[in-house]
């Protein structure tokens, strides 16, 4: 059954054989898996995904199967499963061996492949981005996605409409003459009023802790986030300078390479990661701070992807133990406390930051810590929301439904607003909200965190 | 000496086997058998089935023949198999928390020999101490306590049964988690001496709490106590019993006695004042009375022992969330009984299971008496059925068990008993006609 | 274990068949495909592999009905499968067997908290149960380790225990009624809460069944009401015969705790190694915990005694918990172990012996004699409070002559078992692993009594065939 060609697909897993054996077939992760919630095979569960890699390495299976290829590909990389395992197995790791196995062994579909070659290149980057904020900025992506026809054939232009129209700020709070009264008359949606996309230039807001105290701090500044959620970025900037950061410019850093790891394409992930290795290491940094989860996630993982390179690897492992969750900054007793918000907010935990960062109560701390804003607790919070990249896209039908139960979670909680830790989700959960005609607005934590602060007056006199 | 009585003592001694006018205590249901044997060992039982077998007999496991009216009577009795001369405790480990005993040792016996190293066993069959172990694993009717311990089949942990063509099956263990193989021993809970003779058994005890006490409430009527019951039922403590008391017309002298609930609670004593608190605190009353240690044990063993002197014995059930409702519809049997002898009728229910023990001290006979309360019955069993309950004569005069089945209809899951009955008595030679087809 | 070489792949069956089963349960839920029935090969026991000719996956009773019906038609072999965790290999296929999962039957089909009283689909999640319940102040007892993944409708097969047994009893006495359907596709009702009838207890006899009478495909499960309150503690020994003879005490102080665990040095050393570390000793013999629940007022009492009567068996160390963070830091050495262990060997067979609780002592020693002999490392995590002992054996299946060892020694263990007065399983199933050995425990008569029980709900033998009971001159055939 084995053959010269399936081995060397196989290659990328069977250097991961070591990770592969831990795994004791227990099942613990069957029921963590929104895969095989939903749908009960076995192939579309961790434990059914991982016995499929295990059967490549023994050469049992081939890597361009379409089995191999259809159940690696249906995984939503959401990694719920690890926590749960009793033998801690590296199921992010070794996923992405196996989605390397798969993009070698097969042509990926266009558009993904479309994509990703966009986020490798800078240029193509910030040239599709523009495109991308144009038509948003039209103001009728929105209404487009509404009202084009239900079903299949429209369902991806439908969705991704919805999700650009969803990558707007709509969070625009206003101090309200009762600020007592936690209500919808607390805020509105601010609509084409939001922040404009550039990049603003850095400023010098004053703090209590004098010169940046608490350490100097790069920010990834990212594709997706800086294209289409700069005012997050600003928001990140403003409030850890509030918070005695010293926050510096790092030019030279582009893409992360999460989508291409997450995809399988191992080499651009590479290329994406050397590049920015070398442009943030040179900053010399104390804190990378990360704002996406997903991104986040990968430049934490640098280590693990540049281990086998000799020129890179021991400073991507320096600068993936330097990095942080924007969350991981801020929160905590040294966070500082702006002014009231008198709100309703719900939390959805992203994937890539409750699986695979392990932050589940730093994002939680930093919404907790701002006044009058109730945090209502999310039904499944840490199930994923069927985003996953390009899922609902590539995946419409059970990305879909994933997408609607989260959907119905959000809105069962009454909340007016709905914050996550990473740009693709707040799109799919956006989206899904715009396409249900729902009014629950979607954010980052840290632009809540923001507008406390604003109101609190912490950037007055800049 | 008649045929069967000569050709087992043949096989056994003399002294083994009676016949005549002695076996007449041993009826059941009318029905006298030709001889009541007394084996004292499981070959015995085994020779006498496989005799049984060959001849064609109908044998009738009777234990010590406490409860021989009790359910569907056999289609006949030649040869009745007493316990009584195996009576012994064979082994008792309190470390390990088991007993095990012969058949014939009463459940009596075996609380006292527990009750040496401060343990017990959860076993309250209607009948109370003085049935026999094997009796109470055959009929397998659970008591109060069955709230906080389960029923008899929870207790038990293994049995060796000589199945109807004399073969010793040694069934279940010794330890409580036990899953090598099928657990055909639930199957022996509840036979009535259908599947074989339990020769021995080996059962669960329990650490004995420090403190039993039982705790008696009072209410105005028995739709009021019912509902009370089912209160005390739903809440959140680990109750051993809570017990239902309509008391009968005449008893107390007059209707003057009023309906009581009566919660058992084995803990500690912290435990047991938090409870009590708590149960008078849902009542909105406090108990009219308190009784600790023998005392609080007495009242459940008279629970038990209520049944005796009945001429006829109902267990009426639905969800027990609905006592109040099973309760209500007692007032129906208004006709079949005679309110002026003994107690007329009283009733008994365990609120944890719903289920509700209706205990009639003298039936009316008057003219057609029996096909009425058949009727009566019959209708009464079928509207339970039709809201998922059931209706079972725990035991009744002869005239009217001949009428009416002990049991509902099976369903579908009939389909399985007689291919069980083949199983472990291919010739059905034992108690034919006892378990419902 | 050590299993034979992987079969030949079965027949798959043919067009016109699979084109039947797809019409009753949809295109996606028949499986087929030789390289997606990989993942259906072993369940959570990976020393077997079996693939099935198919794997088939209904929603409801009557879709359940209708597959066995045209299965059994053809006269085709049927595997009930749950989640897959248990560790018997008792959801493998065996030959031409087609696998019936119940991954999609989910649902909760009723909740009663009056009556303390819930209906589910056998598919449910056991913990999914409880959480269902916790709202009313309920939850369901019986909590096998798996509790996270693993579903009903295998704690019904398998009669499961668990941690809390000691106090509350197994599956058996939780459950009142099933509606099972059987080989040839009729659906029966068995059992029902609130009625009592006459019959035999065909409900009972069929909770621990192991797949082999029956589909269960509704589960009705009586709940009890939580806990007021819950004490946890933690003994430390240096011998684990005083953590024995603690265990001892303990019960004849009269004292019924919810929960009896002891874990053994060689485990307590392999999750202070792994990434589970619990802050246990490491140069410890034994790890008791013991938790209490009930009504709040009584627990400081029976915590205290339980106090005592560790530290004068000999404790070196006691950890009390209060809180709830606290009790699952005692619990996490206990809980992790499996997957700790995992972490330390290649490959791991666990045992599941009981034996009566005093016995237990005797029989460690015996366990570690074995151990010695065989040169393999054993690691003990157990229910000491109903004896239900867990012998972990290491090894590495690259290396056979390792595997015969394990092989024999698992055998002597359990011979050992029996010999104390115990039995070859407490809950983990007989299924395919152990089968072999049932005539350790059971004589011919006994078997041959289980077997014609299995032909009343099976009489052409084709429900879970080869598991359970030994090869006999009729085993897996039709009933005479």
């Amino acid at each position: 059954m084995k053959n010269k060609s399936d081995t060397a697909l196989a290659a990328a897993l069977w250097a991961q054989e070591d990770r592969l054996a831990p795994c004791v077939h227990c099942g613990f992760c069957l029921p963590a898996c929104p895969t095989y919630v939903r749908l009960g095979d076995e192939n579309d569960s961790p434990r059914g995904r991982l016995h499929l890699m295990r059967a490549v390495v023994e050469g049992r299976l081939a890597p361009d199967s379409q089995a191999f290829q259809t159940h690696i590909d249906r995984c939503l990389g959401c990694r719920a499963c690890e926590p749960v395992c009793p033998s801690s197995v590296a199921y992010g790791v070794l996923l992405e061996a196996a989605r390397e196995s798969v993009f070698r062994a097969r042509k990926t579909p266009f558009a993904a492949r479309t994509l990703l070659a966009v986020f490798s290149s800078g240029v193509l980057t910030r040239w599709s981005m523009l495109l991308a904020r144009i038509v948003r900025g039209l103001g009728f992506a929105g209404f487009a996605a509404r009202s084009l026809p239900r079903g299949r054939t429209f369902h991806p232009v439908r969705f991704g409409l919805a999700m650009l129209e969803a990558s707007r700020g709509r969070l625009r709070l206003e101090q309200s003459s009762d600020s007592g009264a936690a209500g919808a008359s607390d805020y509105r949606a601010a609509g084409s009023a939001a922040p404009s996309g550039s990049v603003a230039a850095p400023s010098h807001g004053e703090t209590p802790w004098k010169d940046g105290s608490r350490g100097r701090v790069a920010m990834l500044r990212g594709c997706v986030q800086a294209g289409l959620f700069a005012r997050v970025n600003d928001a990140s900037e403003r409030v850890l300078r509030a918070n005695g950061y010293q926050v510096v410019e790092v030019r030279g850093q582009g893409c992360c390479g999460a989508l291409h790891t997450h995809a399988g394409d191992a080499v651009r992930a590479r290329e994406l990661a050397r590049a920015n290795v070398r442009a943030l290491a040179a900053a010399d940094v104390d804190f990378v701070a990360v704002n996406a989860a997903g991104c986040g996630a990968a430049l934490k993982e640098y280590g693990h992807l540049l281990e086998a390179d000799e020129e890179c690897g021991e400073a991507a492992a320096a600068l993936a133990d330097s990095t942080r969750d924007i969350s991981e900054l801020i929160a905590g007793e040294a966070g500082r406390v702006g002014a009231p918000l008198p709100a309703r907010v719900t939390y959805d935990a992203a994937c890539h930051l409750c699986h695979a960062q392990g932050l589940r109560e730093e994002p939680l701390m930093l919404l907790e810590a701002i006044p009058e804003l109730v945090v209502l607790p999310l039904r499944d919070a840490e199930e994923c929301c069927g985003g996953a990249g390009i899922y609902g896209i590539t995946h419409a039908e059970l990305g879909g439904e994933i997408g609607a139960d989260k959907i119905s979670a959000v809105v069962e909680t009454g909340a007016e607003i709905v914050a996550t830790g990473n740009p693709g989700c707040m799109m799919q959960i956006g989206a899904g909200l715009i396409l249900d005609e729902s009014d629950v607005i979607t954010c980052h934590p840290v632009e809540l965190l923001d507008e406390s602060y604003r109101r609190a007056g912490f950037y007055d006199g800049r | 000496m008649n045929p069967v009585a000569d050709l087992l003592s043949q096989r056994l001694s003399m002294a083994q086997v009676v016949d005549g006018f002695e076996t007449e205590r041993w009826a059941i249901c009318g029905r006298v058998p030709q001889a009541v044997v007394f084996p004292e060992s499981e070959e015995q039982v085994a020779e006498i089935l496989s005799l049984s077998s060959e001849e064609g007999w109908h044998c009738v496991p009777g234990g010590r023949g406490s409860w021989l009216q009790g359910g569907q009577p056999p289609e006949g009795v030649d040869v009745l198999l007493s316990s009584e001369r195996m009576n012994e405790i064979s082994a008792y480990e309190p470390a390990d928390l088991f007993i095990e005993a012969q058949a014939g040792a009463l459940l009596g016996d075996l609380q006292r020999a527990t009750s040496e190293c401060r343990q017990w066993l959860a076993l309250d069959p209607p009948g109370g101490g003085r049935g026999s172990v094997g009796a109470t694993l055959a009929v397998g009717t659970a008591g109060p306590l069955e709230a906080g311990f389960g029923s008899p089949r929870d207790q038990l942990l293994g049995a060796t049964l000589v199945t109807g063509d004399g073969r010793v099956l040694g069934l279940g263990g010794r330890v409580v988690k036990n899953v090598a193989g099928f657990d055909i021993l639930k199957l022996v809970v509840g036979s009535w001496g259908t599947l074989g003779m339990i020769t021995s058994a080996t059962l669960r005890v329990h650490p004995t709490a420090s403190m039993d006490r039982t705790l008696l409430f009072g209410a105005p009527d028995p739709g009021a106590s019912a509902a009370l019951a089912s209160r005390f039922a739903q809440a959140p403590l680990p109750l051993a019993a809570v017990e239902l008391l309509v008391p009968g017309d005449e008893e107390s002298g007059g209707g003057a006695s009023r309906p009581l609930v009566a919660v058992r609670i084995l803990e500690s004593e912290d435990a047991a004042d938090e409870a009590e608190r708590l149960l008078a605190e849902r009542a909105g009353v406090a108990p009219v009375q308190r009784l600790e240690g023998e005392h609080s044990a007495a009242i459940f063993a008279n629970v038990g022992a209520m049944e005796e002197g009945s001429d006829l014995v109902l267990r009426l059930s639905l969800l027990p969330a609905r006592l109040p409702e099973l309760v209500e519809i007692t007032s129906q049997l208004g006709g079949l009984y005679d309110p002026s002898a003994g107690w007329g009728m009283r009733l008994a229910a365990h609120a944890h299971s719903g289920v509700l023990r209706v205990m009639i001290a003298k039936m009316n006979r008057g003219e057609g008496w029996a096909d009425g309360a058949k009727d009566l019955l019959s209708d009464l069993r079928r509207s339970l059925e039709a809201e998922g309950g059931s209706l079972v004569v725990s035991q009744g005069p002869p005239e009217l068990v001949g009428l009416l089945s002990a049991w509902g209809e099976l369903g579908p899951a009939g389909s399985f008993t007689a291919g069980i009955q083949a199983a472990f008595d291919p010739a059905s030679v034992l108690a034919r006609g006892r378990m419902p087809q | 274990m050590a299993d034979e070489p992987p079969s030949i792949l079965p027949d798959p069956l043919t067009k016109e068949l699979r084109d039947r089963l797809c019409g009753v349960v949809g295109d996606a839920w028949v499986i087929v495909d030789a390289d997606r029935l990989l993942a259906y090969e072993s369940d959570g026991l990976t020393a077997y592999r079996r693939t099935p000719r198919a794997v088939v996956l209904p929603k409801s009773t009557d879709e359940v009905s209708h597959v066995l019906s045209i299965l059994s038609q053809e006269g085709i072999p049927v595997v009930p499968r749950g989640a897959g965790t248990g560790l018997s290999g008792g959801a493998l296929a065996d030959g031409d067997a087609v696998v019936v999962g119940t991954a999609r039957m989910t649902s909760m089909l009723s909740l009663d908290p009056d009556n303390r009283l819930a209906r589910v689909q056998p598919g449910m999640i056991n913990a999914n149960l409880t959480k269902a319940a916790e709202p009313f102040g309920l939850y369901y007892a019986p909590d096998p380790s798996s509790q996270s993944a693993c579903t009903l409708g295998g704690n019904v097969a398998e009669n499961s225990g668990g941690p809390h047994c000691l106090k509350y009893g197994v599956t058996t006495r939780y459950v009142t009624g099933l509606t099972v359907v059987t080989y040839d596709g009729e659906i029966v009702e068995l059992g029902g809460f609130g009625r009592e009838r006459g019959g035999y207890d065909l409900l009972g006899v069929f909770v621990g069944s192991e797949g082999c009478f029956g589909i269960a495909t509704e589960i009705e499960v009586r709940l009890l009401p939580k806990p007021e309150g819950v004490r946890t503690l933690l003994a430390i020994f240096d011998r684990l015969e005083d953590a024995g003879t603690a265990v001892t005490e303990i019960m004849a102080e009269g004292l019924l705790p919810a929960a009896l665990e002891i874990i053994d040095g060689p485990t307590i050393r392999a999750v202070e190694a792994s990434v589970f570390a619990a802050g246990y000793p490491t140069d410890a013999e034994a790890a008791l915990v013991v938790e209490f629940d009930g009504i709040e007022a009584g627990l400081a009492g029976d915590v205290e005694r339980a106090v005592a009567q560790c530290s004068r068996a000999g404790a070196r160390e006691v950890r009390t918990a209060d809180s709830a963070e606290e009790r699952l830091a005692l619990w996490s050495g206990r809980k992790k172990a499996f997957g700790a262990m995992g972490q330390i060997a290649n490959d791991l067979m666990v045992q599941d012996g009981t034996v009566p609780r005093s016995k237990l002592t005797e029989v460690l020693g015996r366990i570690s004699e074995i151990g010695a002999r065989y040169d393999l490392t054993i690691a003990n995590v157990f229910h000491a409070g109903d004896g239900n002992l867990h012998p972990n054996l290491l090894f590495d299946r690259s290396n056979e002559d390792e595997v015969a060892r394990v092989n024999r020694a698992s055998k002597e263990i359990m011979a050992v078992c029996v010999e104390a007065g115990g039995t070859i399983t407490g809950e983990h199933g007989v299924g395919l692993d152990k089968r072999r050995y049932m005539s350790l425990v059971h004589g011919p008569d006994e078997l041959d009594a289980m077997r014609r029980i299995k032909w009343v709900f099976d009489p052409l033998g084709r429900m879970n065939p080869g598991k359970v009971l030994p090869d006999g001159p009729d085993d897996g055939k039709e009933a005479p």
